[in-house]
């Protein structure tokens, strides 16, 4: 008997099964051990998830599906966690206990099927998972379809046992599901119920109960496989058996397929940097999948586990990295989401004293409706906008009143978050000028001419009180606060997307370098504690080194995003860089994802001002020749191609309304650019007018002549 | 006691307006009193998001509307915005999600607005305008929060505590480094018409 089932005997597998659901959990794990020994081997891609680059010391994976409001956490233990209930897997040999897994992996470090190794000896467990909708498309409820193999390498004979067992939580609960509770023990238990019962969990060996156990005598080399469906609710036995009935490697087959068209749909990245391409398909699995449907509308989340809840500080990244990669439904539909937190006097805030929220908002409106043309819902955008904005102005019209330092800026604010401090915030003002600024296009792109004028109006106003107010706080930088002392946190978003001062103003470079400072040099920034890394917050300071010819600079900040990754290619919020551990604030955060992409995007196509601006922060690599198809900008969807060849660099892209700016090969500068040119000063940059769709530039070495 | 007298006097409006008995445990059936009587009952227990179906039927029901339906409304969702409840082994919000605390909290400001435009004497629209401020100065507006308390004190010339209240208030967002500025629990609401026989 071959020691493999095929993907062939499925149906057969199907039929007897449902039969054998019939009879008792003993009779059913002999037939399903003898199941388990007939037909070929099961085509599946052969990659060693033990093999895939992890930046953290504590390994762990997210099974998740965009809209959905549960998901599953495998962590360092190999344990299935929903929030609610755990599934934890103790595979044994002969008695002895495999290890933890090394690696908890995504196919090519991005595509959510995950897998981890499991091992004691000779003996060695191979664990595959996909999480997809579990009864239909349009389901609310993730379900899991595990497989479980176990290899004998060894030329002994050996005893192999597997316990799954059901649990609530380990107290105190790493996360808890924001719905719902842990379910009674007659519910959480395996498919041993009567079919119309519910249960926790499906297993091909059976089980009344909480616990389910599957053992078996391998001969040397032998294998055998195992089935688990885990949905995120309790379901039905007869809907779990059905999930059950379409086998692992359909679903996974499925599950690839999904996730590869999501990519597909977006814009492409052929960089010739397989490392950056992964990453960024990484990054929009984490994006798409912190999305939830709630109530008829779609919301952007914090995070599939601790942040499962909508912030808008998060939700607004997440809106402009969808939309600057051409995830324009979803970023929309986000932004229609975020829509609807609109206070009575017409703030947005989802919690408690983040008074940014408002302009975050209307930036990720913007940001979302503006390109590659105006949306058919922005006048909808453009009408919240001007509330909000009114809304500021009699904020700042009280504080006028009321004749003190800073009255002109927004009041004070106690996030519990970001700055952690309880004053007036500096990145609260940046980010309610951006709003501004986004709300000033929206309405003119809406046809609210006058709107759109008196915003601007109020914006140019309000930029010269924050120019004062920085002034009267003496600050040689951006400080974090306009009183007392907080952490850096809004103000970084001062160069960039704030805009609110320009990328040449000293006090950014200041702030840049005194930030940098303390973790030694462009990079991640610490919080707090210097050894505590965070992975977004000075991601904007990278843009802004871009946008200030620092190319090096914000290649250093790229760097160390792309360095601080699992094995799915996702980023953590905070960790400790001695330890390498994220301790409970587990990945994926979608802010992570959205810094990624931006940076790596605004490195190849920067559309936020009023010059198309390439190549500002290419990497040398990229350089070898690269494309970008399908990339939405102000002005229209824009293929670009860039090379260097010897001592020319050539672009050729699609043609814009606007002047375009083309930033030479780090290293070089500009020797020769034919009309119609414009070499900038510095001789990083050169100039194409609009209507132009390639340029060809020769290069010196940056030292030549010197 | 206040609030007794104000709860008798909303009953017997109630009971103009009520159509003919129903099932007490159901609120798509329940009378406005027995609804809104139940809807009372949970609040002052804390069980506020069972209480809003009964307030909802009530205000549904009712035809001459009054103040201290919508007070208590929107003391209930306000609450409700920041409770907290114990589940899976820790204290989480009782709420689903952010979008249901901004969907309750700003439904809250609505319910208070009505009831200060209803408020039959100063020392209720005085209330309400304070509980409109304890729900503005926990979400984090100040400048609201602020003009809640002016307009408190305006109902009541001479009202002391709104005074001091604004005073305290002015001082932490003009020095908030200096001083924390804690308010009052959100489930714990001034009886309607309290604010008038403070000190």
């Amino acid at each position: 008997m071959s020691p493999l089932r095929g993907a062939c005997n499925v149906a057969l597998v199907s039929r007897i099964r449902r039969c054998a659901a019939l009879l008792a959990p003993a009779c059913l794990l002999a037939i399903s051990a003898a199941l388990s020994g007939c037909g070929g081997p099961a085509p599946e891609s052969a990659w060693d998830p033990d093999s895939v680059a992890d930046a953290f010391a504590q390994p762990s994976g997210a099974l998740m599906w965009p809209g959905l409001a549960r998901s599953f956490l495998v962590d360092s233990g190999g344990a299935l966690l929903n929030g609610l209930w755990s599934v934890r897997f103790t595979p044994s040999a002969d008695g002895t206990p495999a290890g933890p897994p090394l690696r908890i992996a995504s196919e090519d470090r991005w595509l959510p099927v995950l897998r981890w190794n499991r091992t004691n000896g000779d003996v060695h467990w191979r664990f595959e998972a996909v999480g997809w909708p579990a009864r239909s498309d349009s389901d609310s409820v993730l379900a899991v379809s595990l497989r479980v193999r176990v290899v004998n390498s060894g030329s002994a004979e050996q005893r192999v046992k597997l316990e799954a067992r059901l649990d609530s939580m380990p107290q105190p609960p790493r996360f808890v599901a924001p719905d719902g509770d842990t379910p009674p023990p007659r519910v959480l238990a395996w498919n041993g119920v009567a079919a119309r019962d519910s249960c926790c969990g499906w297993s091909e060996a059976g089980g009344a109960g909480a616990v389910t156990t599957f053992e078996a005598t391998l001969r040397a080399g032998e294998q055998r496989e195992l089935r688990f469906v885990l949905p995120s609710h309790p379901l039905p036995r007869a809907d779990l058996d059905a999930c059950a009935r379409i086998a692992h490697t359909r679903r996974v087959a499925n599950v690839r397929a999904f996730w590869s068209g999501a990519i597909a749909h977006g814009t492409r990245f052929e960089l010739g940097d397989p490392d950056v391409e992964r990453a960024l398909s990484a990054a929009t699995v984490v994006l798409l999948a912190c999305r939830e449907r709630w109530g008829g509308n779609w919301y952007p989340i914090g995070g599939p586990f601790q942040y499962r809840d909508t912030w808008i500080r998060d939700g607004a990244r997440l809106i402009q990295a969808l939309a600057i990669t051409n995830h324009l439904a979803e970023a929309r539909a986000c932004a229609a989401g975020l829509a609807t937190l609109q206070w009575p006097q017409g703030p947005f805030l989802t919690q408690r004293g983040q008074l940014d929220g408002t302009g975050q908002a209307l930036w990720a409106f913007e940001q979302a409706g503006l390109r590659p043309a105006p949306a058919p819902e922005i006048g909808g955008f453009a009408r919240q906008a001007m509330l909000a904005c009114r809304w500021g102005e009699w904020q700042r019209e009280l504080g006028r009143g009321a004749g003190w330092p800073y009255g002109r800026m927004l009041p004070f604010a106690d996030p519990h978050d970001g700055e952690l401090t309880e004053a007036p915030l500096v990145g609260n003002d940046l980010w309610m000028l951006a709003g501004y600024r986004a709300a000033a296009r929206l309405c003119g792109a809406a046809g609210r001419k006058q709107d759109s004028t008196t915003i601007e109006a109020w914006r140019a106003v309000y930029a010269t009180d924050f120019a004062d107010a920085l002034a009267r706080r003496g600050s040689r930088d951006v400080p974090p606060c306009w009183q007392g002392e907080g952490r850096d946190w809004g103000n970084l978003t001062a160069a960039w997307p704030a805009q609110v001062l320009a990328p040449g103003d000293p006090r950014v470079e200041r702030m840049a370098r005194r930030v940098w400072r303390t973790v030694g040099g462009a990079g991640l920034l610490s919080y707090g504690d210097p050894d505590s890394l965070q992975t977004y917050v000075g991601a904007d300071l990278g843009v802004w080194a871009m946008l200030a010819d620092q190319p090096a600079t914000a290649d250093s900040v790229l760097a160390a995003v792309l360095a601080w990754r699992n094995a799915s290619g996702a980023g953590a919020e905070l960790f400790s860089r001695a330890h390498r551990d994220y301790g409970w604030n587990l990945p994926p955060h979608p802010t992570s994802a959205a810094a990624l992409v931006a940076l790596v995007r605004n490195a190849l196509v920067f559309d936020d001002g009023d010059t198309l601006m390439l190549t500002l922060g290419a990497r040398d690599r990229w350089w070898s020749g690269a494309k970008v198809s399908g990339a939405p900008t102000r002005w229209g969807m824009l293929d670009l191609s860039f090379r260097r060849e010897g001592d020319h660099a050539h672009w050729s892209w699609s043609a814009v309304p606007v002047w375009t700016a083309l930033r030479v090969p780090r290293g070089t500068r500009v020797a020769e650019a034919p009309a119609p040119l414009v070499r900038e000063p510095g001789g990083h940059r050169v100039l194409a007018p609009p209507g132009a769709t390639s340029a060809d530039v020769r290069l010196e070495a940056e030292d030549a002549g010197r | 006691m206040t609030r007794f007298r104000w709860i008798r006097v909303a009953l017997v409006l109630l009971a103009i307006a009520a159509p003919a008995p129903a099932r007490a445990d159901d609120p798509a059936t329940m009378d406005a009193v027995s609804a809104y009587r139940e809807a009372n009952r949970l609040l002052a227990v804390n069980r506020l998001r069972e209480s809003l179906p009964y307030f909802r039927r009530a205000l549904s029901q009712v035809t001459t509307d009054f103040c201290e339906i919508h007070y208590y409304y929107g003391v209930a969702l306000g609450a409700l915005s920041m409770q907290y409840a114990s589940r899976a082994g820790g204290d989480f919000p009782a709420t689903r999600s952010s979008v249901e605390r901004i969907g309750l909290a700003s439904e809250s400001l609505r319910q208070l607005t009505r009831a200060a435009e209803l408020a039959r004497d100063a020392a209720a629209g005085s209330s309400v305008r304070r509980y409109r401020s304890e729900v503005l100065t926990a979400w984090g507006f100040p400048w609201e929060s602020l003009s809640a308390l002016e307009e408190a004190e305006r109902a009541i010339p001479g009202n002391g505590w709104a005074a001091k209240q604004r005073a305290r208030y002015v001082e932490v967002m003009r020095n908030p480094t200096a001083k924390r500025f804690t308010p009052d629990s959100l489930a714990r609401p001034a009886p309607l018409g309290a604010d008038g026989q403070r000190p």
